[in-house]
């Protein structure tokens, strides 16, 4: 009487989860974790479609049975597990000020570079940017952007990758636990502005730059402005001299200045200017040249033609030995039709160019159909 | 007792592995418990497949490529007919992975 390969199946899946009953109640971990695992691994099998449900068991106590494989399979896994991927609705409510996070924001899909809502794999994601500002209620933040416009609505600069980045380490537990208070002062406070004290005074918009050295001298605020005049005015050598270093110093001073000025924005050091269009970078790699006025020849490794290669007196590499056909071959195929075969051998021997192999106790996937063998006889040519 | 890790690869194996990933990802279980589960899994997946499967397939094909490293034997097999008594199957492309059946009795 031949089982069938589900009856295997979840003959194995059964074994499994009795034999680690045991092991799992030895290091303190509730049943419930053992009936999630077994009930994820059943679903995952039947969205395989190697195990047909429902699932019947007569032995385990299965009760009402798993709680997740009933569900809505069209819908993404939604952990009830408050640290599973939680979604905007969760995490805020009841709260009418904040920003309902189905305002679509034209950043919003591209800003966060994890899937949002549903797709739990690795654990912890929170899905909006407001968790994050909550979560940066208490933090000095550098930038006062980014948490203003999830209160006005307005859209999100670059900054929220930074802020998502930063929230990303917190669990996102914490954010409903925010008073609404501290978060609106916060912002008030902030209004956008950028405090002079937060930021290093090498470059503020009218390019002054505040003296740190003691209090002001006054002969540098007449330097600047009338040069002809200040022979006139230092009668003595002394005077003369220390006129002659701070005109250097000033000279050094307004070079810097005009530098700084001239280039406000920050150099480029990765290569030619990029095209900015709406605001997104548009990079073609595909163009050498873009990028690299040096033609590229010398880099890389060339592929020579047979051509090229008899033209010249050098025995060919034999670079073209690999068959490219098995690339192709693999692209063309639907990528899920990977057949494989999982076994163990228990002879192989070959004659010339004629294989034979003996295997046992194997899996094979193919065409998308489980078959299970407990001997298979090999015959290949090579 | 060393169990051989190359079940984990077919259907039942990956769906397993899949489902510890989720749940250590989030937390639910411990990485070493996760390990422990994939360990009782190689077994009971080699003792059922002794035990449970009775049926035998016959394999024909060309021979494109095969390997033999680390005591693993790899074939990858072009035009391959795999028949056994219910059914025929023929695959443009298929890899075989074999361990040796003596490393487990040893």
């Amino acid at each position: 009487m031949s089982t069938s390969v589900s009856a295997v199946y979840l003959h194995v899946v059964d074994a499994v989860v009795s034999k680690l009953r045991d092991e799992f109640i030895n290091e303190g971990v509730d049943d419930s974790v053992l009936n999630e695992l077994q009930g994820l691994w059943e679903l995952k099998m039947m969205q395989c479609g190697v195990v047909q449900g429902p699932i019947e068991r007569n032995s385990a106590p299965r009760g009402s049975g798993v709680p997740t494989p009933v569900h809505d399979l069209n819908v993404p896994y939604e952990g009830t597990e408050e640290y599973e991927t939680p979604t905007a609705e969760m995490l805020f409510p009841p709260t009418p000020l904040q920003t309902p996070m189905q305002t679509p924001l034209p950043v919003e899909p591209g800003a966060y570079p994890y899937t949002p809502v549903g797709h739990s794999e690795y654990g912890t994601v929170p899905d909006t940017g407001a968790a994050s500002a909550d979560m940066k209620a208490g933090k000095p933040a550098p930038y006062m952007q980014p948490p203003s416009p999830w209160m006005n609505q307005r859209p999100l600069g670059v900054d929220v990758n930074v802020a998502y980045e930063e929230a990303r380490e917190d669990e996102e537990g914490g954010g409903i636990s925010q008073p609404q208070p501290p978060i609106k002062d916060f912002f008030m406070m902030t209004s956008g502005k950028r405090k002079r004290e937060d930021y290093q005074p090498h470059i503020l918009p009218n390019g002054y730059i505040p003296q740190q050295d003691g209090s002001g001298d006054s002969l540098d605020c007449s330097l600047q402005e009338k040069n002809s005049s200040n022979e006139a005015y230092a009668g003595t050598l002394h005077n003369r001299l220390k006129l002659q270093e701070r005109k250097k110093a000033d000279a050094a001073i307004a070079s810097i200045i005009r530098m700084r000025r001239h280039s406000l924005t920050i150099p480029q050091c990765d290569g030619f200017d990029d095209v900015y269009d709406d605001g997104v970078r548009t990079e073609d790699y595909n163009t050498p040249s873009y990028y690299d006025p040096i033609p590229g020849n010398e880099v890389g490794t060339p592929k020579r033609t047979k051509a090229e290669a008899s033209e010249d007196e050098e025995p060919p590499l034999n670079e073209d030995d690999d068959d490219e056909v098995d690339d192709l071959e693999q692209g063309d195929e639907e990528p899920n039709t990977n057949h494989l075969v999982l076994a163990q051998f228990e002879k192989v021997n070959r004659t010339k160019s004629k294989w034979k192999c003996t295997l046992k106790d194997g899996i094979m996937r193919l065409n998308n159909k489980d078959i299970l063998f407990t001997k298979a006889n090999g015959d290949f040519d090579f | 007792m060393a169990t051989f890790e190359l079940y984990r690869r077919s259907t039942i194996g990956m769906c397993l592995t899949e489902t510890l990933d989720e749940m250590v990802s989030s937390g639910t279980l411990t990485p070493e418990l996760a390990i422990q589960v994939l360990v009782q899994f190689d077994k009971s997946m080699t003792e059922a497949l002794e035990t449970q499967v009775k049926s035998k397939v016959s394999i024909k094909g060309h021979l494109h490529t095969y390997r033999f490293c680390d005591n693993v034997w790899t074939f990858i097999l072009q035009d391959a007919t795999f028949k056994n008594e219910e059914c025929q199957e023929n695959v443009g492309r298929a890899k075989i992975v074999a361990c040796d059946s003596k490393l487990l009795s040893q």
